[in-house]
């Protein structure tokens, strides 16, 4: 069990009549699990990130949104090692760390479902999951072990409710794009570290599967797991985040608990943060 | 019962699609063989396995490519090289190199040509097609170059030396063992697999952790070990290296590849189908080299057979994934 300290502060509400007490979830007085300082990343001509900062607790859920071209896969691909960073700090638990590689990022426990669908079309849905970590057998540490790759990957996509939890070694061009999401979400699920970070995990899904991916995410905050949970639609993130940041244009212009707002609020304060420049960090 | 019957049905059609290489070769055996029915008989069908093997390695060379995603140009020329480099290093100092060091001469100096490809190709990102038909020139002219025009004749060469190509026995069971270890290798290792992954998405690998760059060099030295192996058994089959050796060996390379079910797009693909694409084109060198028909005219035919090759697989792979989406 994750201990957290919480402020003993929060917000009297008053419902239909009566008081109310909604305990405060901002955490203080903590390291964070992932901190990020001052990053900047350039494509060419365009300053793509301008001095982001950010930082993640343990177990908490970050709602990160923000339109096309924010900066908001940016940001997560220099956490996940994928690029890298131009200029700026990453400190995990207060030591500062240098992510170079996607296996950096591992090391740390960060595990990322990338919003491009990161499988490959002509590989089974097995080996998809297992991709760059493939199990091997305990006595030959050189030959695969499919057979307990396939085990697993049926286990976690019944977990899911997915289909084709049935057929693991069906190739995944088969497969529709919400059984898609699944795989990359179940990936996530199976690798489940100290951070995940999931890019766009609800789009191509029905109502359903939203509802599935956003209980996988609860799920991770109890035991203690933080989450960055990206998203273009406030409604999805709002329902379990903790935290909710806002890049707009490589800049971060929102960065506020949860708790502390209506979502009718948090639409207002979106939408001046985006088009009237306006700063809530 | 009658779905399991059609499951089974559409099961079989799955494997016959999967595997064509070898019906196919059985079926185009058993024609040419009707033509000529000397073909039937068993000495004769040895014959044709031992002509497939050093094409053989050179196809398992193209194949480990293709399945990378990436083609390679330069195998004729990296086989002739490395054949070349080999004999003449053997024809002046023979009386002090090891037996087995001189075995493994064409396949190091393959190895280290494929590594040059892939020194281009993987850590400098360059594109294979254009790095490896630079290098298909280059060591081509370097073998003709460091050949002085001449051949080297198999009497100058180490009776051991040319052992393994010249022997029926030994040629096609290192062939076999030789491409079962490769075929198991590509499949349940990481590093195999790692292979399908690269060819199947480049960016996907890179985002998933595999180092692509370390990948595309290591399949290019694979090519370039593979070539050496050939030159090897080329050498011992021709009992000769010939100045033209290796020069005409890439197109026959690709045609085995696809004709063995590897897909042009990479990732997809097994080494034991491709081996039944070998031997398919050895059936079929066997049949024209009986008829005698003019090495001219073969190339004409090996033209014909690549392109036929691509349409028909174009047409397997849409039949299986309509099979496949079904199921």
């Amino acid at each position: 069990m994750v201990k957290v300290k919480y402020k003993s502060e929060g917000k009297i509400l008053m419902t239909e009549g009566k008081l109310s007490f909604e305990q405060s979830t901002e955490k203080v007085n903590e390291v964070p699990l992932l901190e990020l300082r001052n990053i900047h990343k350039f494509y060419g001509k365009i300053h793509a990130l301008k001095g982001v900062d950010f930082k993640i607790y343990e177990g908490e859920i970050v709602g990160l949104i923000g339109d096309n071209g924010a900066g908001k896969s940016t940001l997560v691909k220099i956490i996940s090692g994928v690029i890298n960073k131009d200029k700026g700090e990453i400190y995990y638990k207060g030591k500062k760390v240098d992510i170079k590689s996607v296996e950096d990022a591992r090391k740390l426990g960060i595990e990322t479902a990338f919003q491009e669908m990161t499988l490959i079309d002509s590989l089974d849905v097995g080996l998809n999951i297992f991709l760059g970590r493939e199990l091997t057998k305990p006595s030959l540490p050189f030959i695969l072990d499919y057979k307990n790759m396939y085990i697993k990957s049926g286990e976690i996509l019944n977990k899911l409710g997915l289909r084709i939890a049935e057929n693991p070694r069906r190739e995944v061009r088969f497969l529709s794009g919400g059984e898609k999401q699944g795989i990359v979400v179940a990936r996530a699920m199976l690798f489940k570290s100290k951070l995940v970070i999931l890019d766009e995990p609800t789009r191509n899904l029905s109502v359903a599967g939203v509802k599935m991916v956003l209980d996988f995410i609860r799920n991770l905050k109890k035991e203690g797991i933080a989450c960055i949970f990206i998203s273009h639609t406030l409604h999805h993130v709002y329902d379990v985040a903790d935290r909710i940041v806002l890049l707009s244009r490589g800049e971060k212009v929102l960065d506020v608990p949860k708790y502390k707002y209506t979502l009718e609020e948090l639409e207002n304060m979106i939408i001046q943060a985006t088009y009237l420049s306006k700063s809530y960090t | 019962m009658v779905g399991s019957s059609t499951q089974v049905k559409q099961k079989l059609m799955l494997f016959i699609l999967e595997n064509v290489a070898w019906p196919l070769f059985i079926i185009i055996y058993t024609i040419l063989g009707l033509v000529k029915p000397i073909m039937f008989s068993p000495s004769y069908f040895i014959y044709i396995l031992y002509l497939s093997v050093p094409l053989g390695f050179a196809v398992i060379a193209q194949s480990i490519c293709l399945i990378g995603g990436v083609l390679d140009l330069s195998i004729g020329s990296v086989i002739g090289f490395s054949a070349m480099l080999a004999g003449l290093i053997l024809m002046e100092y023979s009386h002090i190199i090891p037996f087995w060091l001189s075995l493994l001469l064409p396949i190091l100096i393959g190895i280290l040509c494929g590594m040059f490809n892939g020194l281009f190709t993987g850590f400098l990102r360059l594109n294979p097609f254009i790095v490896t038909l630079a290098t298909m020139m280059l060591f081509e002219g370097l073998k003709i170059l460091i050949s002085g025009g001449f051949c080297i004749p198999g009497r100058y060469l180490p009776e051991l030396y040319l052992l393994p190509g010249s022997d029926l026995t030994i040629a096609i069971i290192s062939f076999i063992v030789i491409s079962a270890i490769t075929g198991f290798f590509l499949k349940y290792t990481k590093w195999g697999i790692h292979i399908y992954v690269v060819g199947g998405n480049q960016n996907v690998a890179h985002m998933m952790g595999i180092n692509l760059r370390l990948m595309l060099f290591f399949i290019f030295t694979l090519s370039g070990m593979f070539s050496g192996i050939a030159a090897l058994f080329y050498t011992g089959f021709n009992r000769s290296v010939p100045v033209t050796i290796g020069s005409q060996v890439l197109f026959p390379s690709f045609a085995g590849a696809i004709i063995g079910g590897i897909s042009l797009q990479g990732g997809r693909g097994s080494i034991i189908n491709s081996v039944g694409g070998a031997l398919l084109l050895g059936v079929i060198e066997a049949f024209l080299v009986t008829f005698a028909i003019t090495p001219e005219a073969r190339i004409v035919g090996y033209g014909a057979i690549v392109l036929i090759a691509i349409l028909f697989n174009q047409f397997r792979e849409s039949l299986r994934d309509s099979i496949l989406r079904r199921i």
